[in-house]
């Protein structure tokens, strides 16, 4: 019957056109069904009518089908019972309310009732009407629709229920919500008005977050650190919530003083310890030059001097002994031996002399290398030369615990100046120096090695590493190595490895330990940036700073060391 | 006979209404919009408002919001081509008495403002309360 089937538009030829081009009906068939028949179909509605006239209420098929009823849809007038039987008794008052309103032209016929269904449950139903009047007033009919809305009222009920919860939340909420509409326009709750913030003036647009602001409060005169966190709703508005954050902030700051102290803390008890190893040493140190000492008093006490208070005894009490060739050759061969015993004797007092000498110069360099270790001082970020550090740590490592009978290694491959606070540097290499140092010293079927050594890696960075063939570290051991408190020495606290790592932290490196297990040796890793960043304001060029910068920084939790 | 204000932006229309009104007796005055009417209402009494809601300047729905503030609220009976529901229980919230779809029925509006003035007039000098 179809003369086309594609409804492709030409050229010339709207869509319209087109459609009714393609799906022309050639064949002598006309419609049957009435388009209002066909409209109603295709929205669900059944019709009703009340006719004054006969006393008549009828309705639709469609409308007993919304009731559940199975009917053909195209039939009509049918008899219905009573409209009153299927309203539900405590809405029929207002459904004959309305319709008496509308039959008196004062209101249009359209209530939402609960409806009872052929299944015998009752549901919302939507009922509408149209009546007609005679000219002088007097309804002669009214029509109109049945709608089953239960699901749409249900969902109105659950938007209203959530309106409500919602309105709830908003306005009880313990802290700050802002509702901002896509226009930018904003509903502030009662817990962000009781802040005393005012946001419109200073967020043009609020951020999705979670970000911190510090809002300037006009009528309290100090500002608040909030926390903001935006999320869209489902309408397309956003929700904001902004939560008051000064108690943690304050919690924050009392934090970052108490790691400020407890890293404090961690270096004095680090330099305790250190301490306690170079007055072990210097004890030793002065022992030597006791004994020294002793020995040289020992020796002049030993002098030979009296051989010569003798000759010149002799000499007085027998003056011919000179004529005597016999008795004169005697006397020059004592002459000799003393004088060659003295000068021996001579010799061992000035070469213990020397020994006391060269002793207390070592004690001298203790105390002066401790005393660099101990002063207190805040940070200075000057630019060193990697192998010159790397030799200071020896020096001050050796002063504090002695390196006899270890071979103490250096390799330096960092080519360019270290950019870093030199004593924080020292601290955590002496540290690290003096643990490899004991840990090989605790191994007695090998002689122990400790090499320090310095490689530049990627991204303006370098790594310092201890290497030792000490005791090694079980694998169980690494991750707590770094904890304050914990220690494997029998007399450890476990402050020195926490406060290394602390360190690492504020010079914007880290630290951490590899080992191959218990009895194979341990590598401690202390990687730095080459250069610290420099912050605004600082001076900068090309020459090496004539003037250190003085920075306080921040202390930050250290990177994690890696475990394997 | 009643004194009744009818507010329309179409000058035909509020001629339809008076000549609908004259002929039962009542008096009526004409504003062009909400605002309009508030002046009038501030210079006579009436007993019965018509009141179209599409208008240029105040609607009739910003009119009934002005006129809820007023110690004098006549009766509004809303005469309008727009019958969506929720803009009707708008209107009946905010205090309307009748919703007329336009066109109307020339003997329908006369019962109808003869019922809300009677019931304006019973209320008490041309005063009703909010719902």
């Amino acid at each position: 019957m179809s003369t086309r089937m594609a409804s492709v538009p030409a050229p010339d030829e709207s869509p319209l056109d087109a459609l009714l081009n393609a799906r022309r009906v050639t064949a002598g068939v006309a419609p049957k069904r009435s388009p209002e028949t066909l409209a109603l179909a295709a929205c669900a509605l059944g019709l009703w009518r009340l006719d004054f006239t006969a006393s008549r209420f009828e309705v639709s098929a469609r409308f007993k089908q919304v009731l559940g009823h199975e009917l053909d849809e195209d039939s009509w007038d049918l008899a219905f019972d009573d409209l009153s039987d299927i309203v539900h008794p405590d809405d029929k008052p207002g459904v004959y309310e309305a319709l008496d309103e509308h039959l008196d032209g004062m209101w249009p016929f359209d209530v939402t009732c609960r409806v009872l269904t052929r299944h015998g449950d009752y549901r919302m139903m939507r009922l509408t009407g149209q009546a007609e009047w005679a000219e002088d007033g007097t309804p002669l009919q009214v029509a109109g629709t049945l709608e089953d809305v239960s699901a749409r009222v249900r969902m109105e009920r659950e938007l209203v229920a959530s309106e409500a919860r919602f309105r709830a939340l908003f306005d009880e909420a313990p802290y700050g919500l802002v509702i901002e509409e896509e226009s930018g326009a904003r509903y502030e709750n009662p817990a962000l008005k009781r802040m005393g913030i005012k946001l419109a003036p200073q967020v043009d647009r609020l951020p999705y977050g979670p970000v911190e602001l510090v809002l300037p409060r006009p009528d309290r005169g100090r500002a608040l650190p909030v926390r903001v966190s935006g999320m869209p709703l489902s309408d397309g508005r956003m929700l904001h919530v902004v939560i008051d954050i000064r108690a943690e902030v304050e919690a924050r700051e009392r934090e970052a003083d108490l790691q400020r102290e407890l890293v404090t803390a961690s270096r004095l008890a680090g330099m305790a310890e250190m301490a306690t190893g170079v007055l072990h040493n210097l004890g030793n140190v002065l022992n030597s030059a006791f004994v020294s000492s002793t020995m040289a008093g020992e020796v002049a006490g030993q002098l030979v001097t009296w051989r010569l208070a003798r000759v010149v005894e002799h000499l007085n009490t027998a003056a011919d002994v000179l004529d005597d060739a016999n008795k004169r050759a005697q006397l020059v061969a004592l002459l000799g031996a003393t004088a060659s015993k003295l000068e021996g004797q001579r010799d061992g007092i000035v070469r213990e002399v020397e020994r006391v000498r060269t002793t207390l110069e070592h004690a001298r360099a203790i105390v002066s290398a401790q005393q660099e270790m101990a002063k207190n001082r805040m940070s200075v970020v000057e630019k060193v030369a990697v192998d010159a550090v790397l030799a200071q740590a020896w020096t001050t490592a050796a002063a504090a615990c002695g390196i006899d009978g270890v071979d103490a290694r250096t390799e330096c491959l960092v080519d360019g100046p270290l950019e870093v606070d030199r004593h924080t540097l020292l601290q955590i290499l002496v540290n690290l120096l003096i643990n490899a140092t004991q840990a090989v010293r605790a191994v007695e079927e090998r002689r122990g090695e400790v090499t320090l050594v310095a490689t530049p890696v990627g991204g303006g960075r370098c790594r310092l590493a201890v290497r030792d063939n000490g005791v090694g570290i079980a694998p169980e051991e690494l991750g707590k190595l770094f904890t304050h408190g914990y220690t494997t020495k029998a007399t450890g606290r476990g402050f020195g490895l926490h406060h290394s790592a602390m360190a690492a932290g504020e010079l914007g490196g880290r630290l951490w330990a590899e080992s191959e297990g218990k009895g194979r040796g341990a590598t401690f890793i202390l990687e730095l940036p080459m250069a610290v960043p420099l912050r605004a304001g600082e001076l900068t060029g090309r020459h090496q700073r004539v003037t250190p910068v003085v920075r306080r920084q921040a202390v930050t939790a250290p990177h994690s060391p890696p475990t394997r | 006979m009643h004194r009744v204000l009818i507010i329309d932006d179409s000058a035909s229309l509020r001629g339809q209404v008076a000549a609908a009104l004259s002929q039962a007796g009542h008096l009526t005055a004409e504003a062009e919009d909400g605002l309009a009417a508030l002046e009038a209402l501030d210079a006579a009494d009436f007993d019965v408002i018509v009141c179209d809601v599409n208008m240029p300047g105040m609607g009739g729905i910003d009119f009934l919001r002005a006129l809820a503030a007023r110690s004098r609220r006549p009766p509004v009976l809303m005469l309008t081509t727009e019958g969506q529901p929720t803009l009707i229980r708008e209107a009946r919230a905010r205090g309307a008495a009748a919703w007329m779809i336009k066109p109307f029925q020339p003997e329908l509006l006369r019962r109808a403002v003869d019922k809300l003035g009677q019931a304006s007039a019973g209320a008490g000098a041309g005063r009703t309360e909010a719902p």
